[in-house]
């Protein structure tokens, strides 16, 4: 168990790509991050050189209490789990799990208990001596975790493990993967491009884009406080509509105008961020979350400053819940995040629809038990104290919900720091 | 006469009278397809053996099949019987025949191992620089195996001339005395019982061989995945170990494959034994290829040289068998 | 969380915890890799030598050449080696050159007609004898030249054939291992696209020619390389049926020169220069498909 540091780390591959930039990161000792962004983020770059399997180019990477830059991965005593899985193919499973410490001269009765114990963990014992060929997917998922518990490393590093499996494994695998590694509380970093996975699974999760590290909190904290329209736009699911508005102020009250709808922001989020008094008349980003949204008849409070008015285009039911499409008569956000964010959801079409669309889509999730047809256009009341505020030009964050410091079961400590020291510098 | 993947019925219907211009089709490219390889691959087999059990000579005119007969006669199995006549009293024929075949598989058994010993890891050294420069690297061993088989003969028979060879001037200028030592022309110069000639042979066809298996062995490194050797190497194995546990087992399949197909190449190499040492000194790098021909056009012993190939035949078709066999196992990443 | 660990007391920890003490690990890794360039450069060098050699003994004089021991640069590196043989009246190069040129390039046409032809029949269509016949074909693989030279080399009599450019272009218009290849790339051909050709009307000549043969492209040009350097550097079957001097083509020349001039290494490296230097050239800038050709089916 160890502590793992990223120090000012930059990648620069030989062909002049710079895959991480300026990455500093602490992880602690038994901690799960979770690193997560749009692929070809750095992600993988910066877990291989936690390996040793790429070199640092700047910075420094430390583990426990020794900077590890120069040691080759042999010396490194972390375990990794590739997104392939990487068994060895010519091996047994006993035998892909047995390497490392075959290499290490362990001894064969240690080798055999280690292997053993693993593969009880995992619930493997029956396919020891089959070869990777003859696995399902899940099995040699489990191999590979297999692979890397009986190294009893310093630090797990996880590529992508999850990723080839289909969704119903993915969701089990979590859970395991979970148990496992409190149980065993060896420090990981845990790399995903899927935000589900990494809000579900880390203690905490630390964002990227194009190489540089965004924010890196408690799920909680990434949701209700995201530092800029990536993060927003890159956690939650279905993603947060994002939409361009004006500032106005009537009397006390803080307004938002887009389109031919008016929101007024919730009276104590307007308090906790009196500089918005200053940005009357004032383009910002607005992001609305779709579980902020709601029918009038199921909100339960005053639709006074909080309506606007959909023509639904598209409903979805999950059954517990359902989802409604429909378009705001205003203009779509178009910075890097957001293009950024269209091209992660590799949807070529929808891609040309946000920058075309006069309008921009929305969606919202809302009470099934509210029968809106297709067509029909209806009140939706938005929870004006669930509100995010965006600079347009750099798509930093300038407010966001309160809810945040009420927080959830664990982390509850560094949930309220990470959202007082927030609030601190967006006093400044 | 559907294709494999589109099935029958429905399709048959449907297309109706096409079927026949599909067998037409057929029928037009096998048909002149089955005459040129009852010409050109059936008979000259067929063929071959039954030389085998004449003496024949094509100056002699014989019977009209096949010239065989008549002044050609019927030996039956003479050749083969005179092959294993190991006594000292044994025709010149069958003494040529017995070196040729102690030549030729001696060659062939000694490049195969050699050629492994240098080709396994200069391929792996190759993959592990820099792709940048990596083709440089690859292209000179490659470049020999571009080269044709006679130029190759003729300039290795210069790098070797005893008087003004490039390894005689080596040796000259390094240990400062004029060196004229004859590599490939001295009968008695023997090295752990085996000619020099024919290691020199061997060198020169390593040269020019080396480059085959170097691209079957790069391209079979290029097909194991970064992340299982990096997966070694996290798991703290050394470049050897790597090596040695992962990369080397992973190879086994193609080495085998490569082995098999340099000994039967092995088997058959001509020019170097028929330009570069002429079969010599004193019979010693005689090759049974060499013998054959010579036996064939030189002697006008068609009959015996048959026969002879007859046995090249067998042997080169037994590893091929081998080959078949031993090559099912694929791995699969 | 973290303080649930309930692991067993780490095995791992004695080696890293001397491991920790050394100095820095990256030095050793440069130095390695250091030593891999220096090792591949000199066996790279060893391995251009004879060539080296080949080409600068071409430029010594007479003299020079007979040096004991001999020298490694020429002294007075001149071209009148080429000239004597560029001059020489009994060897018309240019006559030797289109001999092989003609040999090459037609079996190269007709290599790759039969077996894109066959190779196309026999993955696209069903008859019967279709199994057997294909093995056939890939068993003459295994078959030793030596086998085959000698009655081919009497059928080429009685077809009148010897000492004719023909004979080496006719036994080899199917070639074995082509036929194989062709069908392997033919057989990723979608079906789909051959029947929708045929339900256009087109005929199945038609459906070879424009459905078939341009997605062979890639093959056809690795195919048709090796095809060619197969051909022009062959030796042992021309040399069987070539007797005639002016019908003959380089690699036969090639020999026939050297042992003229046994005694002229200096003449002799300089035909050997021409003879093997240019396609060697042409060759190396196709190196990659030559190589892809080799790889796909470890086929020499
Ligand atoms: N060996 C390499 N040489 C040059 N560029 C590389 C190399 N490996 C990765 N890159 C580049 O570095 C960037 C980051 O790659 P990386 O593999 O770390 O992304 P990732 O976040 O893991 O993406 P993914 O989710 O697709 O795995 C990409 O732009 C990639 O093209
Ligand atoms: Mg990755």
């Amino acid at each position: 168990m160890a502590t793992i540091e990223f120090d000012s780390v930059a990648k620069v591959y030989p062909d002049g790509t710079e895959a991480v930039t300026d990455l500093d990161l602490d992880i602690g000792d038994g901690e799960f991050m979770v690193l997560v962004g749009p692929s070809g983020c750095g992600k993988s770059t910066a877990l291989k050189m936690v390996a040793g399997l790429e070199e640092v180019s700047r910075g420094t990477v430390t583990i426990g209490d020794e900077v590890v830059n120069d040691l080759p991965p042999k010396d490194r005593d972390v375990a990794m789990v590739f997104q392939d899985y990487a068994l060895y193919p010519h091996m047994t499973v006993f035998e892909n799990m047995a390497f490392a410490l075959k290499i290490r001269r362990i001894g064969k009765a240690a080798t055999e208990s280690r292997v053993r114990d693993a593969a009880g963990i995992l619930g493997i014992t029956e396919l020891l001596d089959r070869r990777p060929k003859a696995l399902s997917g899940g099995q040699r998922q489990r191999v590979a975790m297999g692979r890397a518990i009986v190294r009893e490393p310093r630090a797990f590093l996880m590529d992508e493990p999850l990723s080839n499996l289909d969704a119903k494994l993915r969701v089990q695998m979590r859970a395991e993967i979970r148990r496992i590694q409190t149980n065993l509380g060896v420090t990981t970093i845990f790399v995903t491009h899927d935000q589900t996975e990494a809000m579900t699974m880390g203690d905490r999760v630390a964002v990227m884009k194009r190489g540089r590290l965004q924010q890196v909190d408690t799920p909680d904290v990434l949701y209700g406080r995201p530092t800029n329209l990536f993060v927003a736009g890159f956690i939650g699911s279905p993603a947060m509509n994002m939409i361009e508005a004006t500032v106005h102020r009537v009397d006390d009250r803080i307004g938002l105008r887009f389109g031919s709808s008016t929101l007024d922001l919730d009276a104590q989020v307007a308090e906790r961020y009196p500089e918005l008094k200053g940005f009357e008349g004032r383009r910002v980003v607005l992001g609305i979350r779709p579980e902020s949204i709601e029918h009038e008849r199921f909100a339960g409070v005053d639709p006074q400053g909080r309506t606007i008015e959909a023509t639904i285009e598209l409903r979805e039911s999950l059954g517990s819940e359902a989802l409604v499409h429909f378009t705001m008569d205003a203009q779509t956000v178009v910075t890097d995040d957001t293009r950024e964010l269209v091209r992660d959801r590799e949807d070529a079409e929808d891609a040309e629809l946000v920058v075309e669309d006069r309008g921009s889509s929305f969606v919202a999730k809302i009470d099934p038990k509210a029968r809106v047809r297709m067509g029909e256009t209806v009140p939706l009341v938005v929870d004006t104290s669930e509100l995010y505020l965006f600079d347009p030009d750099n798509g930093e964050a300038i407010a966001a919900p309160v809810e945040v410091s009420s927080p959830s079961s664990s982390g509850r400590a560094r949930v309220q720091d990470a959202v007082l020291t927030l609030e601190a510098g967006d006093d400044a | 006469m559907a294709t494999e993947a589109i099935g029958g019925v429905r399709v048959r219907r449907f297309l109706g009278g096409r079927e026949g211009a599909q067998k037409r089709f057929v029928a037009a490219v096998i048909t002149p397809a089955l005459v040129f390889m009852a010409t050109f691959m059936v008979l000259p087999i067929v063929w071959a053996f039954a030389l085998s059990f004449f003496d024949f000579s094509p100056r002699r005119a014989g019977t009209p099949i096949l010239g065989l007969g008549g002044d050609n006669p019927f030996v039956g199995l003479e050749h083969y019987r005179a092959m294993t006549d190991f006594s000292s009293d044994a025709t010149l024929n069958v003494r040529q025949f017995h070196t040729a075949a102690k030549v030729t598989v001696l060659f062939a058994f000694l490049v195969l191992p050699l050629n492994l010993i240098i080709t396994l890891p200069l391929a792996a050294m190759i993959e592990s620089v820099h792709q940048r420069v990596r083709p440089i690297y690859r292209t000179i061993f490659f470049l020999p195996v571009l080269a044709s088989s006679v130029g190759v003969a003729i300039i290795w028979g210069f790098v070797l001339h005893p008087q003004n060879g490039l390894l005689n001037g080596a040796i000259s200028r390094i240990t400062g005395n004029v060196t004229v030592i004859s590599w490939i022309s001295d009968p008695s110069f023997v090295f752990l019982g085996i000619p020099v000639a024919l290691l020199m042979v061997i060198v020169a066809y390593l040269w020019q061989d080396l480059g085959y298996n170097l691209v079957i062995f790069i391209a079979a490194l290029q097909a194991i995945p970064r992340s299982v050797t990096d997966a070694a190497r996290v798991d703290g194995a050394s470049a050897w170990q790597i090596f040695r546990h992962i990369t080397l087992p992973l190879l086994k399949p193609t080495i085998l494959l490569a082995s098999i197909l340099t000994v039967i190449s092995a088997f058959q190499v001509f020019e170097l034994f028929q330009v570069m040492t002429l079969g010599g000194p004193d019979d010693q790098t005689l090759a049974l290829s060499v013998n054959i021909y010579r036996n064939a056009f030189r002697f006008q012993q068609m009959g015996w040289a048959a026969a002879m190939s007859v046995v090249l035949f067998f042997i080169v078709f037994a590893i091929s068998l081998a080959q078949t066999r031993l090559l099912r196992s694929r791995w699969e990443y | 969380m973290a303080t649930t660990a309930q692991r067993p007391a780490t095995v791992l920890a004695a080696p890293r915890a001397e491991v920790r003490r050394r100095p820095s690990r990256g030095t050793r890794h440069r130095a390695g890799r250091t030593s891999l360039y220096v090792v591949l450069t000199i066996l790279g060098v060893v391995a251009a030598l004879p060539f080296v050699w080949m080409i600068l003994a071409s430029f010594k004089d007479a003299a020079e050449i007979r040096q004991i021991p001999p020298t490694f640069w020429p002294q007075d590196a001149n071209l009148a080696n080429y000239r004597t043989i560029l001059q020489d009246p009994e060897l018309p190069l240019f006559t030797f050159y289109r001999n092989s040129a003609f040999v090459a390039v037609l079996n190269v046409i007709a290599t790759l007609f039969t077996a894109s032809l066959l190779g196309y029949v026999f993955a696209k269509f069903r008859f019967r004898g279709r199994q057997p016949l294909f093995w056939f074909i890939l068993a003459t693989m295994m078959i030793p030249a030596q086998v085959t030279m000698l009655p081919g080399y009497l059928i080429l009599l009685q077809l009148d054939l010897l000492n004719n450019l023909w004979g080496l272009i006719i036994p080899s218009f199917i070639d074995a291992f082509a036929v194989f290849l062709m069908r392997q790339f033919i057989v990723s051909v979608p079906n789909d696209e051959i029947w929708s050709a045929r339900v256009d009307g087109a005929s199945e000549w038609r459906i070879y020619r424009s459905i078939v043969l341009p997605q062979l492209r890639a093959p056809l040009a690795t195919l048709g390389l090796l095809t060619f350097m197969f051909h022009w550097n062959a030796y042992l079957w021309p040399l069987i049926v070539l007797t005639e001097q002016d019908k003959r083509t380089l690699p036969i020349i090639l020999t026939w020169y050297s042992n003229q001039h046994s005694s002229q290494a200096n003449l002799v490296m300089a035909a050997s220069v021409l003879i093997v230097i240019p396609v060697l050239i042409v060759f190396a800038l196709a190196q990659k498909w030559i190589v892809r050709g080799l790889t796909l089916t470890g086929g020499r």
